[in-house]
């Protein structure tokens, strides 16, 4: 009975309520699109903000990096030189013993064979020899 | 490479060292320069860097 009192008070409103919820079913999505759009676009601008500015570390990083690369590259040029002139103005005589053996252990290491190393090298040719052979 | 005079020659011994040794400046002076780098663009190192030899170091 209450029902039915309370169905006859609403239908004249019954096109009202349909249409409102027409209208709310079609605001809903669309709400809920713009909502989404509007989080993308904050979330891409701070993501181009984040970009931008690694980027500006990074050109400042890499700057700083190429002037030290210069730097260092003079440096240990002219410390290279240097040691070079310490050594040139020495006249040359025949390696000791002990640099005998570290010489021919590194011909070893950078492969060269028993057969091409100098006879210096080759534990026949006498004591020097046997000091550079290998063990 | 060594060349086979390091044996025969004293000068060309200790010039293949000073080539060594060079290299190993170069090496150290590259990793030194990276790891300022990385602390440059924020990298959260668990170590100190070597300071830069031209004294401009914001690298630690």
């Amino acid at each position: 009975m209450i029902l039915k009192t309370l169905w006859e008070s609403i239908s004249g409103a019954r096109n009202a309520i349909l249409a409102s919820l027409a209208v709310a079913g079609l605001c809903l999505p669309l709400g809920y699109c713009t909502g989404f759009k509007s989080a993308s676009a904050r979330y891409a601008a701070e993501r181009a903000l984040a970009n931008a500015k690694a980027l500006e570390l990074d050109a400042h990083a890499s700057d700083q990096a190429a002037a030290e690369r210069v730097a260092d590259a003079i440096t240990i040029t002219a410390h290279e030189e240097e040691l070079l002139d310490a050594i040139s103005t020495v006249p040359d005589d025949a390696p000791d013993r002990v640099r005998v053996a570290l010489g021919c252990q590194r011909l070893r290491q950078a492969g060269t064979g028993e057969t091409d190393l100098p006879a210096i090298c080759r534990p026949e040719s006498g004591e020097r020899g046997q000091a550079g052979a290998g063990p | 490479m060594p060349g086979p005079e390091i044996v025969t020659s004293a000068q060309a011994a200790a010039a293949f060292d000073v080539a060594l040794e060079s290299w190993g400046d170069r090496v150290a002076a590259a990793g030194a320069r990276i790891c300022r780098w990385a602390v440059r663009n924020d990298a959260a190192l668990p170590f100190s860097c070597p300071p830069s030899p031209a004294g401009e170091d914001d690298g630690d």
